[in-house]
Order: structure tokens, then sequence, then C-alpha cells
């Protein structure tokens, strides 16, 4: 994963998140490209006009606009779903795990604050 | 003397009269058998006796002839003896020849009769003895001296011997004497015929003559005895005509008396009756001819004197020979003790249900008494009629009673009480009912229930009742559940229906509890509504108040690695980030508690000088980032005194301009916020009109729910400000709403004043 890994999207509308986790991710793999969005709406349009396609999207839940459950409604219904989906999110409420792992291309759900370990685990479970 | 005559029989004088037929036919025709046979009898044996008597006589010619022949041998033995001529012997020989077996067929002719045989037997005797002493000898004798053989002297000596004569003279009287026996024995026969023909002669005559009797006396007493019954008949036909009609047991038992009484010649009595509950007991429903003092008596238990032992054992009680102490019958004349005394139990289903008791002056004649046993038959089924059309008319009362309490009950119920029918016709409409569906009860009775029903009740109702009735399944009896009704104006409205069925006299009904529950579910759906924001409120909180500490903890860990890798740029990033998370959590929380405080805090109205408060408010934002930028513009157009809770008021106002200058548009050259207040109809309308972001359409539906922000990386709002607006308008009674510009928006608050 390390090396395939070179571009992600954290979507998430907390600037501290965006944050901790921009500085892990490229820790992990100093080449990776992470792609930054606010909330839903911003990251769909992202993934439409960005000529370079994230493999993983890190999405939040509580977002203003398009929440996380939103994105992934819409998500679902796109034609390209390249990216797999990871939620990071700082709800471990089983109502929102349940309703997110329902969608086939949600990988895992991780509990806030991502961290080097926790990725590490990801990359296991992703190959 | 008191005598029991035992059960009544209602066919006593139709039963005595078949009797009565019964020996006039079959006592005259045994008779005349009786004496036909013993008519029969004698006949034959007079026959018997007559030809006993012929064969008498021809006894008595055949002893005649024997006679003759006697003669014969005598003189045909003398003529010859005397003349010597051969001629008269032929008669002697005749006779001697044929004599004994003349005998002998005597003999056995009358072989029956021992003396008559024993004196043919001496005949016989004689007769021979005669011929071989006199006659046969005597014939020698002269047959000799025709001969010459001997003389003349000799045979006369032997005829003057004489000795033949006595015999032959013997023989004529033992034959004289067996004659005169037959004779007499045919005269005894005779008279014997004679006695027995005349004695069963006498007994036809005596016989016809009683059968012929007890015929008459038959049909005396059975005429006698349909009379009597025929009077029976139309006398009970006329009395059971007459009590016809009657309802009341008192007016009955009078009625009954005051026809009976003279019919049956009594002078007094009284009619007792069970109590319309039955019971033990004989209440005295009827007098005639008596005394007050006679007809105190008001009731007798079972069992308690005459009238009490009557109505226990069911059997009539006849009493003669009245005792000295007993009552007298009055009239003005004077008073005197009654004869008789009768008292008849009247039946009905074998079950005593009146005792009739009467006196009388003269005994109490047969037909009279058959004509009260008669009558206490058919009485039975009057009585019973009485007491149950008594009893249907008391229940009936009750009934009423319990109805007029049951409905005053209906009608003062708060709740809508409806029957109906088993198809669902109305029967009953209560006052509630007009109250809460705005009709009248006449135009609901006797339509069917379904008008107060929306659809698809009204559409389904017919199905659910048959259904009901087909297979027994309940929809909504004895459950109740919660169905809308539908009121006269066609509004309709959710109700709590519970219906019970209620079978009375084979029929069924229905009775339906209606009650209007609109305001029950208008707070249940606060409740439940409430309830939700709670929950939201809760999963929330925990969600954003940890969001932050758990940001700033692994900032601050990241920070600590950057210092020891003295990369001091990078700490000071993760500080900064640190310090915003904990500000976003800061403003969290101090949003919660107003919020809190503004649920919970009680506040008293007050007037409210509204253009100070805006003043105070927009110098509080003065320190704002981008404050400058704006035009603020007021138009403060109300005049009126508006009366209010202030604290509250303002707290709309506040947050109202704040988001102005928060969500401003810094795109644009110029920025204003335009704060309006003026009257619309009795409401007191405060406007905050902007240019600034507004709000994507697609998100309006959410604008006041909580946690709801929507302009992400613009300020770092909480999303319960406008929540917070909207919860404080609600206790404001007033509203918050929101208008969509072509560029910005216009928030809006009006109480009404």
């Amino acid at each position: 994963m390390k090396e395939k890994l070179v571009s992600v999207m954290v979507v998430d509308d907390s600037e501290p998140d965006q944050f901790i986790c921009k500085y892990v991710l490229e820790k992990h793999n100093p080449n990776m490209t992470v792609l930054q969005a606010y909330d839903g709406e911003e990251a769909l349009e992202m993934l439409k006009k960005s000529a370079q396609k994230p493999e993983i999207i890190f999405l939040d839940i509580n977002m203003p606009r398009l929440d996380g459950h939103g994105f992934l409604a819409a998500y679902d219904s796109v034609v390209d779903k390249s990216a797999v989906v990871v939620m990071l999110t700082s709800s471990d409420q089983s109502k929102d795990k349940e309703r997110s792992l329902s969608y086939q291309f949600v990988k895992d759900y991780l509990v806030k604050p991502l961290d080097e370990p926790l990725l590490d685990v990801l990359s296991r479970t992703l190959d | 003397m008191i005598r029991n005559i035992g059960s009544t029989q209602a066919n006593w004088a139709s039963s005595s009269v078949n009797i009565m037929l019964w020996v006039g036919t079959v006592v005259p025709a045994f008779l005349m058998t009786v004496l036909g046979y013993i008519a029969f009898t004698q006949f034959v044996s007079s026959e018997e006796d007559y030809q006993w008597v012929e064969h008498t006589y021809e006894v008595i010619i055949d002893s005649r002839k024997i006679e003759k022949q006697m003669v014969d041998l005598e003189t045909g033995q003398r003529g010859f003896i005397i003349t010597g001529r051969e001629k008269f012997l032929e008669p002697f020989e005749v006779a001697k020849k044929s004599i004994f077996s003349e005998i002998e067929f005597l003999r056995q002719k009358t072989r029956d009769n021992a003396p008559q045989t024993a004196r043919l037997n001496s005949l016989d005797l004689l007769i021979s003895r005669w011929l071989q002493k006199a006659g046969v000898p005597e014939i020698e004798a002269r047959q000799q001296f025709d001969r010459g053989e001997i003389t003349f002297e000799s045979v006369s000596d032997m005829l003057i011997g004489e000795g033949g004569k006595i015999i032959v003279d013997d023989a004529r009287a033992l034959l004289l004497e067996f004659i005169a026996v037959e004779e007499a024995l045919i005269q005894k026969r005779k008279q014997k015929a004679i006695d027995e023909i005349r004695s069963s002669e006498y007994i036809l005559a005596f016989g016809v003559a009683f059968a012929t009797f007890i015929s008459l006396l038959s049909g005396w007493f059975t005429s006698r005895n349909i009379l009597n019954a025929d009077w029976v008949k139309s006398k009970q036909t006329e009395i059971v005509k007459k009590l016809q009609g009657t309802d009341k047991i008192e007016g009955f038992s009078n009625s009954l008396l005051s026809t009976l009484m003279p019919v049956v010649s009594a002078q007094a009595g009284s009619v007792f009756c069970v109590g319309p509950r039955g019971g033990d007991k004989l209440y005295r429903v009827g007098t005639y001819g008596m005394s007050s003092l006679n007809a105190s008596l008001e009731s007798v238990e079972k069992g308690q004197g005459l009238v009490g032992q009557c109505f226990a054992e069911g059997k009539e009680i006849r009493v003669v020979d009245i005792p000295e102490s007993y009552f007298d019958i009055e009239s003005s004349l004077g008073k005197a003790k009654p004869k008789e005394i009768l008292l008849v139990p009247v039946k009905h289903e074998n079950a005593v249900v009146a005792v009739i008791e009467l006196a009388t002056f003269s005994k109490l004649s047969e037909k009279s008494h058959s004509l009260l046993l008669m009558l206490s038959e058919s009485l039975g089924v009057m009585v019973s009629n009485i007491s149950t059309s008594e009893k249907t008319k008391s229940l009936l009362t009750e009934v009423k009673v319990i109805e007029e309490r049951s409905s005053g009950i209906i009608d003062s119920s708060i709740d809508t009480i409806i029957t109906i029918d088993h198809v669902g016709t109305v029967l009953s409409f209560n006052l509630a009912g007009e109250k809460l569906f705005g009709y009248q009860a006449e135009e609901v009775i006797g339509q069917n229930v379904k008008i107060l029903m929306p659809n698809p009740y009204q559409d389904e109702h017919d199905g659910y009742l048959k259904q009901y009735s087909d297979t027994g399944e309940k929809k909504i009896i004895g459950i109740g559940r919660g169905v809308e009704a539908k009121k006269k104006n066609g509004m309709t409205f959710p109700m709590d229906l519970s219906v019970s069925e209620i079978r009375l006299a084979g029929k069924t009904i229905f009775s339906g509890t209606i009650r209007d529950i609109t305001e029950r579910k208008e707070a249940e759906s606060n409740l439940q509504q409430a309830n939700a924001e709670l929950e939201e409120f809760a999963y929330r909180t925990s969600h954003d108040l940890r969001s932050p500490i758990v940001s700033s903890v692994r900032l601050l860990d990241m920070t600590m690695n950057h210092l020891v890798e003295q990369d001091q740029d990078m700490a000071l990033q993760c500080l900064s980030h640190a310090q915003s998370s904990l500000t976003k959590l800061n403003v969290l929380i101090g949003d919660i508690l107003v919020l809190t405080e503004a649920k919970n805090k009680a506040e008293e109205d007050r007037e409210i000088d509204i253009a100070a408060l805006i003043s105070d408010a927009i110098t509080k934002m003065e320190h704002m980032e981008n404050f400058d930028r704006l035009d603020i513009q007021k138009d403060l157009r109300f005049d009126g005194v508006l009366c209010s809770k202030e604290i509250r008021v303002n707290m709309v106002l506040e947050n109202l301009i704040s988001n102005a200058i928060k969500y401003q548009d810094t795109n644009r050259l110029s920025s204003y916020i335009k704060i309006s207040t003026f009257k619309s109809g009795d409401e007191f309308v405060l406007e905050i009109e902007d240019n600034g972001l507004g709000i994507p359409e697609d998100q309006q539906d959410e604008l006041f729910t909580m946690f709801r922000r929507f302009h992400p990386k613009t300020a770092f709002g909480s999303g319960l400000g406008l929540y917070l607006m909207k919860k404080s308008a609600d206790v404001l009674n007033g509203k918050v709403s929101f208008q969509n510009l072509q560029e910005g928006s216009i928030f809006r608050l009006s109480i009404p004043v």
C-alpha cells in the first residue's frame, strides 16, 4: 500500500482534523497527494472535476450542507466508484456504523483521531 | 267434620255420565242374556217332561194290550171249556204266544222305574202260574172229556175249584195297579212341565221389567247428568267470558266472586292469590259478602289455616258441620253460621296459583261443586296470565325507570355515546355527540352510522359489521381504537373509540363511546418531537463535544513531538489548531448553556423598548469580524407598546444580527443589514434583511432544526442558533420565518401584541 497509495481524499469540515489527517498520511507516505474537501458536496464536486482520482476517501459524518450519509448515498449512484471509502469520524454510534457499512464500497469504520498504528491496520485490511 | 274429596277431576261429571250409560246398557243386556238362557233351559226341560209323558202313555197303551191279551187268554179258555169249540182256543193261543214278549217289551220301557219293573215281574209269574195251574190243564181236561176219557164231574170239579180265577184276578189287579201308577206318573209329569213353563214365564216377565227399569233409571240419570254438565259448561263459559280482559288480579277476583257466588248459591267467598313474584305466601285479592272484620286477614303462609292447607296440598277441602267459633255470614238482617265451606285450589301447570274459598247456607249442589272444579282448571291459566302481565308491567316500569336514569347518565356523559343496531342504524345519540359532531340527535338517529365516518371507514364499515356477524371477528369491539371521525361540517378529528356489544332479547346492538383526542394527539406529537429533539441533542452534543477534545489531545501530542524534534513551526501550527478546536468547544458549551437556560427559564411579560434593545445589540456586535464593512440601516416603524419576555426577544434579536454579520458575503463590494419593526395586523414584526450568503434552497427545510450549519469553512457556529431562535419564538407564542431574496435573505420574528 505504501507504494501504491498515492492519492487520498479527506472529507471533513473540521480544520484541526484535516490538519491531523494530512500530517499522519504524509508522514506515512511523503509522496502521497491529500485532497481536502470540507463537506460532502465539495467532495463530490472535487471527484467530478479533479484529474487525480483518489484511491481512498476518508469520510466524516457530521458536516454542513451534505453530511457523510448524504455523500454515501450520492456516491452510490456515481458510475465510477474506483475509490473505496473508509469512515473516519468521532461518532462511535452503532447506528451510524451499521448505516455506513451497509454500502459495499465502505471498507472500514475508524474512530478519530487517525494515527499511524490505525493506518497500518487499515493497510492490512485493504491489502 | 272435614272431609278431603281427593284430587279434582275436570271430567268428573262426564265420567259419572259414562258410568251410568254403561250401567244402562250393559246391565239390561246381561239380564236379557241370563233370562234367555234360563227360559231356554226351562223349555228344554219341559219338552223332556212331555217326552216322558208320551212315553208313559205308550207304557199305558202297552199295558192295555197286555190287559186285552189277558182277557183273550181267560175268555178263550172259558169259551172252549164251556162250548168245546176249537174256535175259542184261537185267541187264547195267540195271546199265550205273545203276552210274555209284550210284558218283556214293557219291562224294557220301564226299567228305570224299579217298582213298576217288579210289578211286571210279578205279573209275568202270575200269568205263567195261571197257564200252568188252570189255563192249560183245564183245556186238556175238556179235550179228555170230549174224547170221553174223563167224566163231566171231574171236569166240573176242576172248574169249581176256582184256583184259576184267583190267579187271574190277582194278575188283573196287579196290571191295573201298574196302569194306575203310570197314570199318576203322567199327571205328575204333566204338572211338572206346566210348572216349568209357568216359572220361566214369570222369570221372563220379571226380568224384562227389571231390565226396562234399569234402562229407564240409567237414561234418567244420564240425561240429568248431561243437563248438569251442560249447565256447568255454559256457566263456566259465561264466567270465563265475563272475566276476560281483566288485567288486574283484584278486579279479576272481585269480578269472579260476584259472578260465581250467585250461580253456586254461595253467600260469602274470598280469593287468595300468590304474589307477583311467586313464593310461599297467598294474598287476599278479592272478597264477597264478608264483613270487614272477617276480611281483615291479608295474607296466609303455606300450610297456615285451611287456605294455607289447601295451598300446600293442592286439594280441595270441604267442611260441613261448621264449628261454633267459625265466622258468621252477615247481612243487615242478621248473621248466621254457614252450612258448608269449600276451598278449591286453582292450579296452573301443577302449581297452585290461587285458592277460592266460599261459604254457603245450604248444602252445595253437586253441579255447583263440579262447576267450581271445572272453573278452577280454566282459572289457573287466567290467573297465571294476569300475574305474568302484572309482572311484565312492573318490569316495564322498572325498565323505564332504568332507561330514564341511564339516558340521564348518557346525556350527561362528557363522552359521545352512540348505539347502533346490527346493520349500523343509529338508535341513540347523546348530547355530547350533538356538541362534538354538530348534528342534532334527530338528524342522526335512523341514519347509518357511516355518516359520522370519513373514508376508508365509511366504505368499510358495513363490511366490519357483516364480518362480525358472520365470523365473530372483531375490528374494534372490546379493543378500543384510535380512528377518525367526521363532523357535520366535514372536518375530521382523531377519536378514541371503544365499542361494546349488548345483547338484548336476542338482538345485538353496539354501543360506541367516542372521545375527541385532538388535543391528546397534539400533545403526543409534541412530546414525540421533544423526545426526538432530546435524542438528537444528546447524540449531537456527545459527538460535537467529544470531537474537539479528541482532536486537541492529538494535536497537543503532535506539538510535543515537534518540540522534541525542534520543529517550532509545526509545533505552532498544531497549537493554533488545538486552540481553534477548543474555542469551538467553548462556543458550543456556551450555546448549550443558553439553550438550556432558554428552555427552562420562566420569565414575566413586561413592556419592551424595542429601539433601545436593537441599539444595545448592535453595540455588542461591534467587536465582531467584518463588522465595519456593514452598512446597518434601521427602519423602526412600530409605535405600539410591545409587552413580552425581554430576554427572549433579545436572544432572537442578537442571534439574527450576529448571523447577518457572520454570514455576510465578503465578496461583495458593499454589505448591508436592514433592521425594521412594524405592526402587521395584531402582530409585532421584526425583520432583518441582508445581502449575505443566504441559505441554499435545498436545505431551507432543515433551517430551524438543531445542529444545522450551512456554510462550511465560514465561521464556527455550533448549529444551534436558529433552533434556539425558534424555541424562543415558541415561548413568545410567536414565529420566526425565513424568506429567500435574490441576494441574501430576510429573517422575520412576529409576536402577537
